[in-house]
Parts: C-alpha cells; structure tokens; sequence
C-alpha cells in the first residue's frame, strides 16, 4: 500500500513493489473470470425481475439489494463487468492498431497524403472527447459495436499522434539508414525496425486507455446514448439507481463504488506497464 | 426538408443558412427556430466554463506554487491527494454522491428551474455551485500538478540561486523569478482543461438539470434531431478551436521573453 501511494501521488516506482508480477497475474486472472465466467460469483439472472422483492435493501444473497423490477444488483453489476471489459478492451485494442498504422505508415508515404491524414487527425483532436462519442451514438444509435465506434474513434487520433511522433525521430538512426543501403524495402524497414523501437511508448500509453473506455462507456449509458436497455451495463445500472436515491440509495452506492475501484486498478496497472516500459509518467 | 435534392445542393443550403445565423433552420421535435434554442442554452453552458476556469485558476495556481515550494514535505503529498480523485473518479459517480449526501443527511437538493444570475441570484448560485466545483475539482487534478512542476523547474535553476543570494525575499523569488516564468505550461495547460471539460459538462448539465449546451446535445441524440445536434456540433468545435488560437495568443503574451508582454511590462524589465 506504501508504494501504491507513493507511486500513485508521484507517478515515479512501480505502484505494486516487489510483489508486481504476483499481483497482475491475480488482478488479471481476477478480470478473466469476471468477465468470462460471471455466472461463477453471481447466483442470479441479471434480467430475472422479481417484483415482489423491488427496492429491497442489501442482505446476504442479494449483497447489493435489488433495484425496482427486483433484479439482484450484485448480479447485474457483475455482468456489467463483462460489457464494460468487452467494449473497454475491443475498443482500445482496434485503436491501437489503427492509431499505430496510420501513425507509422502516413509519415512513411509522405506528401499530400500524409498532410491531408495529419489534418484530418487534427480535425478530431479538436472534437471533446465524449461529445465525439454523442455524435457518433446520435448518427448510428445505441447498441454494443457503435459504442466501440463511438470509443475508437476518439482514441485513434491520439494513438496516431503520439506513433507518429515516435516513429519519425528513428528514421533517420544509423541502423535504419544502414537498412536502407543494404536494400531493404520500407515496410521490411518500418516493421523489423521502426515498430520494435518505437513501439513501446505507446503500448503504456494505450494501457492507460482502458480505464478512459471504462469511463466513457459508463458515461454513454448513463446518458442513455449507450449500450441498449435490455444488456446489463455499469451505466445503465447507475441511471436506473438515481431515480430511487432517497429511497433506495444502495442501488447508487456499491455499483458506484465498484466503478471507482475498477478505475483505481486499472490505472494502477497503467502505471506498472509505463514502469515496466521505461516510460514513466511525465507532469 | 428537400431530401430529393443533390447532397452538394442540401450542404450549401445548410451553410448558407449557418452563415446567417440561422444556424441549421427548425427542430426535427418540435418545430422551433434553432437559432432560439442555440442562443437560451450557449450563454448558460458559456457562464458555467467561466465559473468553473476562473475559480479553478484562481485556487489550482497558487496551491501549485505551494506545493512546489514545500516539495516533499507531507503538505504537498496532501494536497496531491487531495487533487487526486477529481482525475479518477468519473464526474457522474461523484455527481451521484453530492446529491446523496444533500438528500439523505440534509433533506435538501439542488433547485430544479435553472434561472439566469440577474432574475433571481441565488437559485442560480444554488443550482450552479456543485457542478462547478465538481469541474474545478476536475480541473485541479491536471492544474496543481503541472504548476508544481513547472515552478520546479525553475526554482532549480542558477538564477533563482542568485536571487536567493542577493538576499531577495522568498515571496519575491517564487512570484517574480519563477512563477512568471512557468506560465507557458499552465496556460496551456488551462486552455486544453477547458476543451476537456465538455465532456464532465454534458454529463453534468443533464444530472443537474442546467440548460445548457450538453444537456441539449443529449436530449436532441436521444430524440434522433439530427438539425440540432448538426448546428450544436459545428458551433461547439468552431468555439473550440478559436479557444485555442485565444490561448496560443495568450501564452506568447505571457512569457517574459516577448517584448508586449504584461509580465515585462509590470516588472519593468527593458528588453
């Protein structure tokens, strides 16, 4: 806990110690079975209304109480989990490559190309990040891949920009240079030796993403631009809470703070990757 | 709506009417003249980023100087923590909270009619003074630790030794020496908080029940109006992107170095 502070208020060592390689294999093991088997820990159907049981307070079984249809809210925030990682992990993982793509490859082609994409990109770093999300859910409506559009597009720009300016600096390095004489083409060029170099930057960066997509996909469905009604979402979970606050506010409060959690860890793992790529945390 | 003309011909239409500040003709819901609606909810949306800048510079700054002045010490560690949730808790979680809180210990939440300063001033105190302090809260996250570290910067270096040694007063160094110096990075760092911001404000407005611009983005995606979120879209980015011209011009005035700047000017440096 020492380092995690230390390391969560100066963003300097590893935030988990020595003990780093044990904990993310048990946080990671513990993302796998959430996210794949959450019928393990929950022991009721998301969906299963029970009216009679509506609005009740927690107790054992139902540890979250249940909302106003009288499904069990343990249950649905633990499917939340899967939905969030689904479009967390999908969206971030499609990002990064195409960011990575059109950040290494659009320099590389060079010209009116290069320049029309870098505008382009400009075009949507100007864009706030969930009002780009808004528009995208407002023009295709609300289900689970257009949240996943929504969400990638807003962090390609950024993965490209930062791939982009990584990769420029190493085409000019001796080896590099020394590959081209050789007579190497530019795609040998760019894959054996610009991405490995350069490559690393920018996966710590991406890993910070999850935790936005988190955020931003919770943020969606509790505006209710997100994922669609009938698939159990953090979001979705959270809105229906916030017309019961007087009455029921458990319904608010442990979704809320599995969410805050969630967040916590994945930014502590963020932190790890950038420690473990050399890539500190500049501010 | 003339979907059978050409695409081209619909798009010039539609800029032609954004021209002359038509902004995009009527509501797909309810039929009313978009123009009417840009202009009720712009102004409010504006009010709530200069409440929420203003006071987030006006606390974020100087608490950044003091951090970095008793760097190390618990205070600082203090305040980082304090700065902390803002960056990592989600502004609807912590929204969610605050009315709890009201609701369940005080009985009271926030006013529902948003009303303008004038008309009635302290409703609109009452209604506007969580989500901003939510924002600043946002704010503060990216602000404190930047100022600290620019101020770092230059606090380690020879010219602030001089100073010291020339026996200059340790209010002066940290004001004159190194917070005239670290500006660049905190201006531009406000400058990209502001943009950032919008997406706390569209989430907020709609909890809070403010009617402004994110709120309505919201209503009129759900409602599928497409002309108003069309015209919303376009305002918004145009706002965002003379913002950042604003703030580049802001930032070359602030530093020392330029011949016109305030800072030269006040300190009477010749240059």
């Amino acid at each position: 806990m020492g380092t995690a502070l230390k390391s969560f208020t100066w963003g300097d060592p590893s935030p988990f110690g020595r003990y780093r390689k044990p904990l993310i294999v048990i946080i990671l093991s513990t993302i796998f079975v959430l996210a794949f088997l959450p019928g393990l820990i929950s022991s009721y159907d998301p969906m299963a209304q029970d009216i009679q049981n509506r609005l009740m307070p927690p107790r054992l079984g139902t540890w979250f109480g249940t909302d106003h249809f009288g499904r069990d809210v343990f249950s649905r925030v633990v499917f939340g989990f899967r939905t969030s990682i689904l479009i967390a992990v999908s969206s971030v993982v499609i990002a990064t490559v195409l960011g990575v793509t059109i950040g290494s490859f659009f320099p590389y082609v060079g010209g009116w190309v290069d320049l029309l994409i870098q505008r382009f990109m400009d075009i949507l770093l100007a864009f706030p990040f969930l009002l780009l999300a808004v528009i995208v859910m407002a023009a295709f409506g609300s289900s689970i891949p257009t949240v996943v559009t929504a969400i990638t597009i807003g962090l390609i720009p950024q993965v490209a920009r930062l791939t982009r300016s990584t990769t420029t600096s190493t085409w000019s390095l001796p080896h590099v240079m020394a590959a081209r004489a050789m007579g190497a083409t530019q795609v040998r060029i760019l894959v054996k030796h610009i991405l490995p170099m350069s490559l690393r930057p920018v996966i710590a960066f991406s890993s910070g993403f999850l935790g936005t997509a988190i955020v931003a996909e919770a943020s969606l469905s509790f505006l209710g631009l997100g994922v669609p009604h009938n698939i159990p979402s953090w979001g979705t979970i959270l809105q229906d809470g916030s017309k019961f606050l007087e009455v029921a506010p458990w319904l608010v409060i442990f979704p809320s703070l599995v969410l805050t959690g969630t967040i916590v860890v994945f930014s502590l793992l963020e932190q790890s990757v950038r420690w473990g790529t050399g890539s500190s945390r500049t501010w | 709506m003339n979907l059978n003309d050409p695409l081209l011909v619909q798009y010039l239409r539609w800029a032609e009417l954004m021209v002359r500040g038509e902004f995009g003709g009527r509501s797909l819901v309810d039929g009313r003249a978009i123009s009417l609606l840009v202009s009720r909810q712009l102004p409010v949306t504006g009010l709530l980023f200069v409440y929420a800048l203003a006071v987030s510079t006006i606390i974020w700054v100087p608490l950044g100087l003091v951090s970095a002045y008793h760097r190390g010490t618990p205070l600082d560690t203090g305040l980082r923590l304090i700065v902390l949730p803002g960056r990592t808790i989600p502004s609807f979680v912590m929204a969610l909270f605050i009315i709890l809180c009201f609701l369940s210990i005080f009985k009271w939440s926030p006013p529902i009619v948003y009303t303008g300063v004038f008309k009635d001033w302290s409703n609109h105190v009452q209604i506007m003074m969580w989500p901003v302090m939510l924002l600043v809260w946002e704010c503060g996250s990216h602000i404190l630790p930047v100022t600290r570290a620019s101020v770092l910067d230059w606090l380690d270096t020879p010219f602030v030794l001089v100073a010291r040694a020339k026996g200059l007063s340790e209010k002066a160094i940290l004001l004159n020496h190194a917070l005239s110096n670290a500006w660049h990075p905190i201006i531009a760092v406000v400058g990209v908080q502001a943009t950032t911001m919008f997406s706390s404000v569209i989430i907020l407005e709609a909890m809070f029940g403010i009617p402004g611009v994110g709120r309505g983005l919201v209503e009129s995606a759900m409602a599928r109006d497409y002309p108003v979120v069309q015209t919303l879209v376009t305002i918004l980015v145009f706002t965002v992107l003379v913002w950042n011209v604003v703030v580049d011009v802001i930032s070359v005035l602030a530093s020392p170095r330029s011949p016109g700047s305030p800072v030269t000017m006040l300190q009477g440096i010749e240059t």
